[in-house]
């Protein structure tokens, strides 16, 4: 595979994808799990809320996500604020793809949230914890935990929607895929290598994973 | 106030162009998926085989779809086959309009298409995959012992199990399918998406992209509705459904 010199491109762009990833998915997480926990509240007015914005970005496109965050957030913003505000492609790509996480995740912390013993929570209640303690040292390592396997895949999904982001012109590895096609003229070579390049931070990510999830059980009977 | 005005305008004006973006996306969901749907059936028993040659090339072709993303995938149809059809022929257009494959590559729909099929496939066939696997081993072993061959047993016994335990992950994809069809407006293509980035270029309006958000809920809706009633429906003589 000839790359007439934009290989070091392709990597650069790769690298940007890595860490839009990363932001968008610890974003995502914590959005995800304040979404969980307006799910799981004894409130109908937060239940509501918590399912209605789930549902609803779970059900738009990622691609119009986007669109919507970069040419709308902006001015949303401006009016209610009354300032100019600019959001760049990074940042709008970030806070896009944490929506989207977050309202998947939410569903996954929900299920890991209703996986614990309710013997659990009321041998913590009987032992004189309130509910924020109970939260952090009873739900939410196991929350992490039994989330682990689901969130992973939803990591793996969060990776390839990032290419969705060249859309608003952030230079990552897509961008520069094209980039480099319109420079060499020659698509096949180079959306090949960017879409084999997404396959090993795929793979690698994958085996990562693995390793995270065997870690979260250890102490645990097989 | 004003901005539900605007919106219900939006839908006013533009409900031709929104109809014929919706029917396209449409289309394509139901396109991909049926020929993704039949591509994923020999995928998946190739995956499940116990000859190595047959299982690695559908495994490799599992990993590279699904761990690439589909507007890559998009692109590298789109834009890269015609270009490697074109070194196949010497880059000689004229030669390659004269060929078989010129009604393919002049399509922006049929590329589009091919992508969408491919990356369906790969998709559907771990879906099936995970069906073939939860068919009974004792189910096959009786088939055998009645005589029946490895398609017979196929056809009768595992893959209509499989398919109904894969059913609503195969649902799950079609969701999936069109809400990706709005990739499809990266390259030329006027689906909804398509039809909402040219009705905000002309007016710089955001309200254009929360009208199709509106049909894409609406329809999502639908759809999820649709399935979840197709699922009871066809599962109603299993015990324990409702």
């Amino acid at each position: 595979m000839d790359l007439q010199g934009f290989g070091a491109q392709l990597l650069a762009g790769a690298w940007l994808t890595i860490q839009l990833a990363v932001c968008a998915s610890l974003l995502g997480s914590a959005l995800g799990f304040a979404t969980m926990l307006a799910k799981v509240s004894g409130s109908r007015l937060l239940r509501a809320a918590g399912f209605g914005f789930a549902n609803l970005f779970r059900a738009l496109p990622e691609l119009l996500v986007i669109l919507i965050v970069y040419f709308g957030l902006p001015q949303m913003l401006m009016a209610l604020s009354g300032q100019r505000v600019e959001i760049g492609p990074f940042a709008a790509g970030v806070i896009a793809l944490s929506l989207i996480f977050s309202a998947y995740s939410s569903e996954v912390f929900r299920g890991a949230w209703r996986g614990i013993p309710a013997g659990q929570v009321e041998a913590a209640m009987a032992s004189g914890m309130g509910p924020w303690l109970i939260l952090r040292r009873i739900r939410f390592p196991q929350i992490v935990r039994l989330s682990l396997p689901s969130l992973g895949n939803l990591w793996l999904v969060l990776l390839k929607d990032t290419s969705l982001v060249a859309v608003i012109g952030l230079q990552e590895l897509m961008r520069k895929a094209q980039m480099a096609t319109s420079v060499t003229k020659d698509p096949f070579t180079f959306y090949g290598a960017a879409a084999l390049l997404y396959v090993v931070i795929s793979v690698v990510s994958a085996a990562g994973l693995q390793a995270m999830e065997r870690r979260s059980r250890r102490g645990l009977a097989a | 106030m004003a901005f539900f005005s605007t919106l219900a305008g939006m839908y006013g004006d533009h409900w031709r162009e929104l109809l014929s973006g919706l029917w396209l996306a449409l289309a394509l969901v139901a396109a991909s998926c049926g020929l993704g749907f039949l591509a994923a059936l020999p995928v998946s028993l190739a995956c499940a085989c116990d000859n190595k040659w047959l299982r690695w090339p559908a495994q490799a072709f599992s990993v590279v779809f699904r761990g690439s993303p589909l507007y890559v995938q998009v692109f590298l149809v789109y834009f890269g086959l015609p270009a490697a059809m074109l070194e196949l022929y010497g880059g000689n257009v004229g030669a390659l309009r004269q060929s078989m494959w010129w009604p393919l590559l002049s399509s922006p729909f049929l590329l589009v298409l091919v992508a969408f099929t491919l990356n369906n496939a790969a998709y559907m066939a771990e879906d099936l995959r995970g069906g073939l696997q939860s068919v009974p081993r004792g189910l096959r072993e009786a088939a055998l012992a009645q005589g029946m061959g490895y398609w017979l047993i196929q056809r009768r016994i595992v893959l209509p199990l499989a398919f109904r335990q894969a059913l609503p992950s195969l649902f799950n994809e079609v969701i999936f399918t069109f809400k990706a069809t709005a990739i499809a407006s990266t390259v030329t293509l006027l689906d909804l998406m398509g039809v909402g980035n040219r009705i905000f270029s002309r007016t710089y309006d955001v309200t254009a992209y929360i009208a199709i958000a509106g049909i894409y809920l609406v329809v999502v809706a639908i759809m999820a509705r649709l399935f979840g009633r197709l699922e009871r429906h066809l599962s109603r003589h299993l015990p324990g459904a409702s």
